[in-house]
């Protein structure tokens, strides 16, 4: 189970209505890009406070999110390579390493991992159909969105991703097994295995469009009932201060 | 609930039917039979014999090119969403079957698709979900679930729509013998409760002994029409495998020996 995987509980945070989330999520994502190290403290602070609310497994994370620390150590390289303001530390390869480079590549970093596991902890405690939902209810008024397809499409690519990347691993498995891996061209690797997964997709597309017609599927659904409380509204409120303490500090 | 299964009053008729594939040659010919009110019918045939075609046109998925299917008298094609609401199907992987982002989304997508009230709907998924011993798992990704779990919740998506027929395609096909023993007493049950079962299988062997009836398919066509005791050991002849314990001489006994497992 991937630490952005919808893990039922009786928090706050899942009690929440989706609509308030999204907005909440949406707020925070946005200003924290502009944040300083005293708002990113504050921000982390209320972000652990979240993690164990939501009951994420810290050494789970970590290793879901390996691949991630890696293009976070790329950003940090980037931005204090790239930036020469404050005094100079040392030079590695003509390039100039500053005091500021670094602080600028560490705040950076810093406001991606805030905003990664801002989203993390919305998956967590967020079912996928509650973000339907309330993508639905926020496209409602756009015109010439049809927000009930929009939804189901986005329903779909929730339920069919995990079950796309078990097939390409199956696929890769059993090229593997018949010595595929030798086979030193990338783009026919990648070719390969592409072909063989596009099919199994467009396969259980059709098996899948089968079976939602079977169980009678319509755009024309029953909707979901939300119901805001006080405690929602006062969530949004206090995101809407840190949001503004964050563009500010 | 217990279905009388003395005089069933007959309630699918399949009537003629021909059927091909746009880019095939004819797939279905001259299909006919009934279907009685509590039946469980085994639909046998080697592969390729038109068992899965033959479903999906009972579940109104496709449409005979000649023929006709009732339901209680009436055209299918007539009212699909009444079909699709009595006439529920059971595809043979239910990774595809099963839409929902969670086990209860999902048994709630086909009322939703009825635009049932959300409490109605709450209530009778829940009651479903706990009628299978699946709503400990309710909040639980699809993805996550095991072979047995996931028949089970295919399932429990049909019959929150409380179908009078049930279709169900290699119904065993990807289970343990666990998982495949659990599904074969719930199936059992369900019919005990008066749904009518038609289960397509080449391997016969789990479900045979459960049939009133069994139909064999061949070529597109109907070969036999019979209880299985009187059509076991002609089975081979079709492509389809005899039963061990027919083989041994023991009648057909009950693939689980009587066992329940855990």
């Amino acid at each position: 189970m991937t630490p952005f995987m919808y893990l039922s509980g009786n928090s706050h945070f899942h009690r929440l209505d989706p609509r308030y989330k999204l907005i909440i999520l949406a707020l925070v994502s946005i200003s924290v890009l502009k944040a300083g190290y005293i708002s990113l403290c504050v921000t982390s602070l209320l972000l652990i406070w979240g993690i164990k609310k939501t009951g994420i497994n810290i050494p789970n994370a970590i290793k879901h999110l390996k691949l991630f620390f890696i293009l976070l150590l790329f950003i940090f390289t980037a931005r204090a390579v790239s930036d020469e303001s404050g005094t100079l530390l040392f030079r590695l390869f003509q390039t100039e390493v500053t005091t500021g480079g670094l602080s600028e590549g560490g705040l950076t970093a810093w406001r991606f991992f805030t905003v990664m596991i801002a989203g993390m902890i919305f998956s967590r405690s967020t079912k996928p159909s509650e973000v339907k939902s309330a993508a639905r209810w926020f496209l409602k008024p756009v015109p010439f969105v049809p927000e009930n397809r929009a939804a189901v499409m986005i329903g779909l690519a929730i339920r069919f991703l995990p079950l796309i990347l078990n097939q390409a691993q199956e696929l890769s498995l059993a090229r593997k097994a018949r010595g595929g891996d030798f086979r030193k061209n990338p783009v026919k690797r990648m070719s390969e295995l592409s072909i063989g997964l596009v099919k199994k997709s467009f396969r259980s597309a059709d098996h899948a469009a089968l079976a939602m017609e079977s169980r009678g599927f319509t755009e024309d659904r029953t909707d979901t009932l939300f119901s805001p409380s006080r405690l929602d509204a006062g969530y949004l409120f206090s995101a809407g201060l840190l949001a503004v303490f964050l563009i500010l500090y | 609930m217990e279905a009388s299964k003395a005089h069933p009053p007959c309630f699918l008729q399949v009537e003629n039917i021909f059927f091909e594939y746009p880019d095939s040659g004819p797939t279905l010919s001259d299909i006919s039979f009934n279907v009685n009110k509590g039946e469980f019918i085994l639909l046998a045939g080697a592969n390729g014999s038109g068992k899965t075609t033959l479903l999906r046109l009972l579940n109104g998925l496709l449409m005979p090119s000649a023929g006709e299917i009732r339901f209680l008298g009436e055209p299918i094609q007539k009212n699909l969403v009444k079909t699709r609401k009595n006439i529920g199907m059971v595809f043979q992987d239910p990774d595809t079957q099963i839409v929902g982002e969670t086990v209860f989304d999902d048994t709630a997508f086909g009322p939703e698709n009825f635009k049932l009230p959300r409490e109605e709907i709450n209530l009778t998924v829940t009651s479903t979900l706990e009628s299978l011993g699946l709503l400990d798992l309710k909040d639980r990704c699809p993805s996550t679930l095991s072979g047995g779990e996931k028949r089970r919740l295919a399932l429990a998506g049909i019959l929150v729509m409380d179908p009078g027929i049930i279709l169900l395609d290699e119904p065993f096909s990807n289970l343990d013998y666990p998982g495949a023993s659990s599904l074969l007493q719930l199936l059992q049950s369900l019919n005990r409760r008066g749904i009518t079962m038609i289960a397509a299988t080449h391997d016969v062997e789990k479900v045979v002994s459960k049939a009133d009836r069994m139909i064999i398919m061949e070529n597109g066509g109907i070969a036999e029409d019979a209880p299985p005791e009187q059509l076991v050991q002609s089975l081979e002849k079709y492509g389809i495998r005899e039963p061990c314990s027919s083989r041994f001489g023991l009648g057909l006994a009950d693939w689980t020996l009587g066992r329940s497992l855990p």
